[in-house]
């Protein structure tokens, strides 16, 4: 679907914030998309801004409530839960009318926020590209550990594989055992959901109306976690908090990650390239919990603000960006997975089809939260209290009583929130 | 396998002091050598480019968009970023980095990176663990840092006040040209340079976000007295806290004391899309609500409680008494709500507590000299007074208004009938079943003997008509009650009329209206007329 245009066709500008999905090689990584786009579309400009997930959310917020004129962007790159609360901010516009739906059996619904939309109802925002967590381990480790993908099924057996580690060098060389994601030292509600749903618990109740993460069996999930870290299986450095390293600088025996970075990490000629890892990496499901196997699958939308001058365009782009070839070159480049089942096959040619396969047999396991309007504030009460925890426990005032105290604390601060939103 | 409790923890590393407690050392009173001078082209080349780069800033300086804050880089840095890369670019430097530190994370963070000529957006973060060579350019005591292996690279910190804000990286990797030690000089000044216009420009922000909030209160006290009228004050109020303030959402809540609840008022949501909230009622009982208790705990030190940095409540106060709670919030938006704008709210909720508290005693005063003492309901005089108000502001938002003209059918008989009392009767259970059908945001009134009068804001012909037909069911449907308790039925005939349909002014749409009620008791009374201006011909509607 292009824009029917005659020849001759006034040149529009379109503005697009994207975030650096492959640091500062973004921008090449892009360029090939928008060269495509432009041969279909040459009246179109793009003019790309990179901003970093770390204030992406307060530059936007910036201008959709202060609508500075200058810097309105038409197209904008969200996270996979935002399309709803920008939506009730009136920040987007509907696209139902343009864009074109995967097949349903072909869709990745978790990518859709559990539900693919009919045409029927607004579509705020499109998946452009996703994440599911898996486990990345070592293989050389593990052999010289005498562990196997067994002992990986659960996280009980793991956990005795990672005591291990963490008192005897490997070959020499001393690794930390778990990096719970990568490089940045906050834990975040996605950082717990694997444990908090693997013991059987939710973060909210069935309506989206209450904490429950305060209560049995969730914060038993809350406590295996940090039982990880003050077994020093998750590490703390020194003052500052969980450590930077990262299982792909070649520090960790294992890590949750839900990324495939072989066109950057893994890829010889990439800066970030660790030939250690790139030789000897593995990757299995995440271990299961007491109640089952869970995993945590996130991503990023594709929207075109309410705002934009040429929406029509600006839904031309955004149709481009997720059309399936563009969607698997990109995700390749920046070492994503694209939303579709059947791009899955054509990700992971061979040599990788054993890698594919369990990223596939991961989304029968995956979960994300409920687009609730006010999650980016419960996710900051739950950050900040988790936080407050890491802190007690590096200087060993950390008890369950405080957990449970803290927690309890954060339940009520979140339903309080609820109430305000619904 | 031991005891997973003793065993031990991974060997890291420990920082040995904060970051932050660092002066910049003076690199010559450090005892380390200053590279030699350059010669006098190079000098002369040297105050050059900084002669440049200090009118550019001066000359151009960066325009402050408004709403911008330091917390997260604002905009601003970017287009000061972007002149000054330019500058160190036309050094023949390939590539140009800066680096902010970040004390709680310790590390240095970029964003911004001119690569060959190109300005790239990205992430680039380098962890300053203890023993790192970045720790001592960091603390002066180094005032430049070079690898061995990479003699093509160089960083300098970036000072200004005798604060360390981050360092400047330059490459020519792409040229393999190493960087030279006599380069240093102009470099360190550059990035000095860069450091001093970035602190400036945080200066400026702070000071610009406190001029638009002294803007910002005196707008909202003009605000504040310009209506006496609740539903106005609470409306413009509401708005321009939003407007100024850009809050996500406003809220007030009024003490009922007769019923002894906080009642929702007001909501100004994010956008108009939202559907209007039901009404919250809260008993005021300990515990039942957040701003029940901060209602009932009474006056503190401050007037504002901010259970989070995104929301806060305000208690709206006077001398006297404690008149509701204003709630506003970002909650959405996860923009903080600083300290300044707290501090405002607070001022703002004393003064809007005082103003509700002048506008119900007005209310009060209107209601008494405006109401009929038998039936309750406003005189002709306050409803001509309202409905010229309600056909300006139709007029303005080029909307609909209506009025509904009601005339009780044989009254006088009636009168003549069961006497005077009895007829009394019958006009307040007629005032009282008009009171009960209309809405919220209707006007009713006593035109006169038998006759009343409703004025419908934004309704159109056929919401009006919809709103007489249940008017006129709720007379004939329901018996009236005599004084002696016998039961009799009445009925009533209305006539309706629309603004701008059936009338251009105010006076021609009661006379529209009473011709239709005139229509209606023609044609046999107990009946609706809607106006059409071939009524006189036609049967009406």
């Amino acid at each position: 679907m292009t824009i029917a245009r005659g020849s001759g066709a006034s040149p529009i500008t379109l503005n697009v914030w994207f975030m650096p999905n492959a640091g500062f090689q973004t921008r090449s990584v892009l360029d090939r998309e928008i060269n495509e786009f432009r041969q279909l579309h040459e009246h179109v400009n793009i003019v790309l801004t990179i901003i970093p997930w770390a204030y992406a959310w307060d530059r936007l917020m910036a201008v959709v409530k202060q609508r500075q004129r200058d810097a309105l962007p038409d197209v904008i790159q969200i996270g996979s839960t935002w399309s709803r609360t920008l939506a009730y901010l009136g920040a987007l516009l509907d696209l139902r009318r343009s864009v074109v739906l995967p097949p349903t059996d072909d869709a990745i619904t978790l990518a859709w926020n559990h539900r693919v939309p009919t045409g029927e109802e607004p579509i705020y925002s499109v998946p452009w590209f996703m994440d599911v967590r898996v486990l990345y381990y070592r293989k050389d480790v593990l052999e010289a550990i005498r562990g196997t993908l067994q002992d990986l099924e659960s996280w009980e057996g793991m956990s005795h594989l990672c005591h291990w580690i963490t008192r005897h060098p490997i070959q020499g060389k001393p690794f930390y055992a778990l990096g719970p994601s990568v490089r940045k030292e906050w834990v975040l509600m996605h950082d717990l959901a694997p444990w908090v749903w693997g013991a059987g618990g939710q973060f909210l109740d069935a309506t989206s109306s209450k904490a429950v993460f305060h209560e049995e069996p969730a914060l038993q999930g809350i406590r295996s976690f940090f039982n990880m870290i003050r077994q020093g299986i998750i590490p703390l450095v020194g003052q500052e908090g969980l450590t930077y390293e990262n299982f792909f600088t070649g520090q960790f025996a294992f890590q949750i990650s839900g990324t495939w970075p072989i066109e950057r990490a893994l890829n010889l000629q990439h800066p970030e390239y660790c030939a250690e890892v790139a030789e000897h990496y593995g990757v299995t499901l995440l271990p299961a919990g007491s109640a089952g196997r869970a995993t945590f699958l996130g991503g990023s939308h594709l929207a075109v603000t309410s705002f934009s001058q040429h929406p029509e365009e600006a839904a031309a782009w955004v149709r481009f960006l997720t059309d399936p070839t563009s969607q698997l070159r990109h995700a390749r480049a920046i070492g994503m997975l694209p939303p579709r089942y059947s791009a899955f096959d054509q990700l992971f040619p061979a040599p990788y089809q054993e890698i594919g396969g369990v990223f596939r047999r991961s989304l029968d396991y995956a979960k994300t939260f409920q687009p609730i309007l006010t999650l980016g504030t419960v996710e900051r009460i739950l950050c900040e209290q988790v936080d407050l925890l890491i802190q007690e426990l590096i200087n060993h005032r950390y008890t369950d009583e405080l957990l449970r105290q803290t927690m309890t604390r954060a339940a009520e601060e979140t339903n309080h929130v609820l109430t305000l939103y619904g | 396998m031991a005891d997973p409790e003793n065993v031990p923890r991974p060997v890291v590393p420990t920082s040995p002091e904060p970051l932050h407690s660092w002066q910049v050392v003076n690199p010559i009173s450090s005892g380390e050598q200053h590279p030699s001078r350059s010669t006098e082209d190079q000098l002369r080349q040297h105050l050059e480019v900084l002669r440049q780069l200090r009118q550019d800033l001066q000359e151009q300086p960066i325009e402050l968009i408004r709403g911008s804050s330091w917390r997260s880089p604002p905009r601003e840095v970017d287009a000061l970023l972007e002149r000054m890369f330019a500058h160190i670019a036309s050094l023949g430097y390939e590539g140009v980095t800066l680096f902010f530190l970040d004390t709680v994370r310790m590390t240095l963070y970029a964003t911004k990176q001119l690569l060959h000529g190109e300005l790239l957006g990205g992430e680039e973060e380098i962890i300053i663990a203890t023993g790192s060579p970045f720790r001592k350019l960091l603390t002066g005591e180094k005032t430049s840092l070079r690898f061995e292996n990479a003699p093509t690279v160089v960083w300098v910190p970036l000072a200004a006040y005798g604060e360390v804000i981050g360092a400047l990286r330059v490459d020519r990797s792409l040229s393999r040209t190493p960087i030279r030690a006599d380069e240093q000089p102009l470099l360190q000044d550059l990035a000095d340079e860069m450091a001093l216009a970035i602190r400036s420009l945080e200066f400026a922000i702070t000071s610009h976000a406190q001029e638009e909030l002294l803007l910002a209160f005196t707008e909202l006290s003009t605000v504040l007295f310009r209506s006496l009228r609740l539903e106005e004050l609470l409306q413009g109020v509401a708005n321009s806290l939003k407007t100024h303030l850009g809050f996500d959402r406003v809220r007030i809540y009024l003490v009922d004391k007769q019923e002894k609840m906080l009642v929702h008022q007001f909501t100004l949501e994010p956008t108009r899309q939202q559907p209007p909230m039901e009404t919250e009622r809260y008993p005021l009982t300990p515990g039942v609500h957040p701003m029940v208790d901060l209602l009932l705990r009474g006056r503190g030190p401050s007037l504002v409680e901010r259970p989070r940095r995104t929301f806060l409540y305000a208690l709206l106060t006077t001398h006297e008494a404690i008149e509701g709670v204003l709630q506003v919030d970002n909650l959405l938006s996860q923009q903080d709500i600083s300290v300044g704008t707290m501090q405002l709210v607070e001022g703002i909720a004393g003064l809007l507590g005082m103003a509700i508290q002048n506008a119900r005693v007005f209310q009060g005063v209107e209601e008494l000299s405006n109401t009929d003492g038998l039936t309750g309901l406003y005189l002709l005089r306050y409803f001509k007074q309202r409905l010229l108000e309600e056909f300006y502001r139709a007029e303005r938002a080029k909307g609909e208004l209506s009025v509904i003209l009601l005339d009780i059918d044989h009254f006088k008989t009636h009168n003549d009938s069961y006497g005077h009392p009895a007829g009394d009767r019958l006009l307040v259970q007629t005032a009282e079943r008009l009171l009960g059908t209309a809405r919220k945001v209707d006007l009713t009134a006593r035109y006169g003997g038998d006759e009343f009068v409703m004025l419908l804001p934004e309704t159109t012909s056929d919401d009006a008509l919809f709103l007489a037909a249940r008017l006129h069911q709720a007379m004939q449907d329901v018996p009236f009650e005599l004084p002696d308790g016998r039961k009799i039925s009445m009925t009533a005939s209305l006539g309706v009329a629309t603004y701008p349909i059936h009338a251009k002014d105010p006076e021609a749409l009661i006379k529209m209206a009473d011709e239709a009620l005139y229509w209606a008791k023609m044609h046999g009374r107990n009946r609706i007329c809607l106006y059409a201006h071939d009524l006189h011909r036609k049967g009406g509607t």
